[in-house]
């Protein structure tokens, strides 16, 4: 029986009501944790002020705050539900990189439930150092932060990109997603599969596009979809140098093009439906679908889907 | 100088000198607000704990850069037309070579500072280097020596020494944030004031070229070339940096990263630095605004 006894859950976050405790000069007014939680990605740098300033203006719209932390803790309960479930109870704390509660909350957190031995589970798909390396490098420098009153990080949870329970997942989401279509209707809709868009230079050196590409073959496959596309969303405007491409709108520019009326969209590079898809899919690749004449259905990410959550849980087990 | 514009030289005050002195204002201002300036690498230095271990990486990849900046110099140097176009670039090089530093040149500097990061001197020099670290340094090596000599100078001077004191100045934080004592930072620190004397030197210089349409143009591409390079490089720092603090923590568990086309050792990238007309084909010519290549 593996040592393991609990789960440290990794993930971006959001922002939420309340302050970050973190960013010193925050001005403390109403709307400040949209700012802060920005800052803290791009660089408290007063030179990107104009994108700070511009993205959090799209977390003001959406309400000034993102519902990632609590999906993805809803993700980290039913994986303790199933983990029980299997006999094997166990606490799953999560930690984020750029929101409370930080990796260190969780870690003390853990600790302070008995917590020992604890598995790393990175709630990221792809593999590139922006997430996978990073959040593995953050665990690490909590833990070493927290010294003894920190479980021992005793194992990671391998890379799922491929596995059944994910892609099943997915598929079954594309299928909610087109509840009642025929499958002409399915069939003739153009397939595009989304994720996060990297810089090149980062990308070159990872599998992070071709591990994008496999879950997309796969869940196109399932889904029975004769062909599908790939799109990069969420790249920086104002960048020197390129990211991952072909971006969602020239995607969409070339579907219209072939005179494909109807897009159905799945943004299987990320979990849960939080900023980036609410924002950028749902509202400016929206936008630029309603100009080019196109209707577009969004898949729901697979959030805590018992399929992804099983594949977890099993993976965990064989730490 | 068949192709690009041709430097006018000094010129007299006047509607040109207003202009030339307009179009520098502005570029200053793309030079401030260019995302490899305001790189989160650099900016996160206030908010993101770093440990020497950390900037012994970065340390290990920007290395690179420092002893090959006087190579570039020495090559456009090469290039200029007139002698009065030589004199900034000689003005620069004398200070690069150390006159000012108690005649340590800025290489010397900067090993000790990795020195202070746990380098061994015998390791400084073995360290793969991420492709977009050799990328930056060819794609200069390209600027100086197969573009217009307004373009190498926009690439030397505004792309170098406008951006460095801002870039600096953030990994200055990061680096008083470590626990780095002055001593074992002064390449930082020397460097960010001379740079600000280089920045000023470099206006007049410019004030003398940037006398027509076409002229700033070449000394704007230069500039966003060079600046591009450095956001990439940025980028590859941020890369390996992060891989190789996570593969430390977690020996034998799957990076994200691996080899890739393009590594160089430094000593592999100094060969290059002498033979600059055999240099390989851009890394990434994609993202390489198109340029008149010189005949």
């Amino acid at each position: 029986m593996s040592s393991i006894d609990g789960v440290l859950m990794l993930g971006f976050g959001g922002p939420t009501p309340g302050c970050c405790e973190r960013r010193t000069g925050c001005s403390r007014l109403p709307g400040c944790e949209a700012v802060c939680f920005v800052a803290g990605i791009l660089g408290d740098n007063p030179l990107r002020a104009q994108r700070v300033a511009l993205i959090s203006a799209h977390y003001q719209e959406l309400g000034g705050f993102s519902p990632y932390n609590e999906l993805t803790m809803r993700q980290g309960h039913a994986l303790g539900l199933e983990l029980a479930r299997r006999g094997r109870p166990m606490p799953v704390a999560c930690g984020f990189r750029h929101w409370r509660p930080w990796a260190t909350t969780a870690l003390r957190s853990l600790h302070g439930q008995g917590c020992r031995a604890v598995a790393v589970l990175v709630m990221a798909p792809h593999q590139s150092t922006v997430s996978w390396d990073w959040y593995l490098k953050l665990a690490a420098e909590a833990s070493e932060e927290l010294g003894a009153e920190s479980p021992r990080l005793a194992g990671v949870v391998a890379p799922w990109w491929k596995e059944p329970g994910f892609i099943g997942a997915t598929i079954a989401r594309l299928f909610e997603a087109t509840a009642g279509w025929s499958t002409e209707r399915r069939q003739a809709a153009a397939l595009i599969f989304t994720a996060h868009a990297i810089p090149r230079p980062v990308e070159q050196t990872s599998p992070y596009r071709s591990q994008f590409g496999e879950t997309a073959a796969l869940a196109a496959s399932g889904f029975g979809h004769p062909e599908h596309h790939l799109a990069f969303q969420s790249q920086p405007h104002d960048t020197g140098i390129p990211w991952s491409s072909p971006d969602i709108e020239s995607v969409l520019s070339a579907c219209a093009a072939r005179g494909q009326r109807e897009v159905l969209l799945c943004a299987a590079g990320f979990l849960v439906d939080h900023a980036e898809v609410l924002y950028d899919l749902d509202r400016e690749a929206a936008r630029i679908a309603a100009r080019l004449g196109i209707t577009l259905v969004r898949a729901r990410c697979v959030h805590d889907h018992p399929d992804f959550i099983a594949m977890l849980a099993a993976r965990i087990a064989t730490l | 100088m068949s192709e690009g514009a041709r430097p006018s030289g000094p010129i007299a005050g006047g509607a040109a000198d207003a202009d030339a002195r307009t179009f520098l204002r502005a570029l200053r201002q793309e030079v401030a607000a260019h995302p490899a300036v305001g790189h989160s690498l650099l900016g996160r230095g206030k908010i993101d704990p770093r440990a020497r271990a950390d900037f012994k990486i970065f340390s290990g990849q920007h290395y690179a850069l420092v002893g090959t900046f006087t190579r570039y110099l020495e090559l456009l140097l090469l290039q200029a037309p007139s002698s009065q176009a030589k004199i900034w670039l000689a003005k620069v090089l004398i200070d690069e070579y150390g006159e000012r530093s108690s005649q340590e040149d800025h290489a010397t500097h900067y090993r000790r500072f990795m020195r202070a990061c746990g380098w061994d001197e015998s390791q400084m020099e073995q360290v793969r280097l991420h492709p977009a670290v050799c990328s930056f340094i060819i794609e200069h090596l390209r600027l100086v020596t197969q573009r217009p000599f307004l373009v190498g100078l926009g690439a030397v001077g505004p792309g170098h020494e406008w951006a460095i004191p801002a870039m600096f100045a953030e990994i200055i934080t990061g680096l008083k944030r470590a626990g780095f004592k002055a001593e074992e930072i002064e390449y930082f620190t020397l460097h960010t004031a001379q740079d600000v004397d280089h920045a000023n030197w470099l206006e007049e210089a410019l004030v003398a070229f940037a006398t027509t349409p076409a002229a700033q143009a070449e000394i704007r591409l230069g500039c966003q070339l060079s600046l591009a390079a450095r956001e990439r490089l940025w980028w590859g720092i941020a890369d390996k940096l992060t891989s190789e603090r996570m593969l430390a923590r977690f020996p034998g568990v799957q990076s994200a990263t691996h080899d890739a086309p393009g590594e160089m050792t430094l000593i592999e990238l100094r060969a290059l630095l002498h033979r600059p007309w055999d240099l390989p084909a851009p890394l990434d010519a994609a993202s390489s605004p198109a340029v008149p290549a010189r005949s």
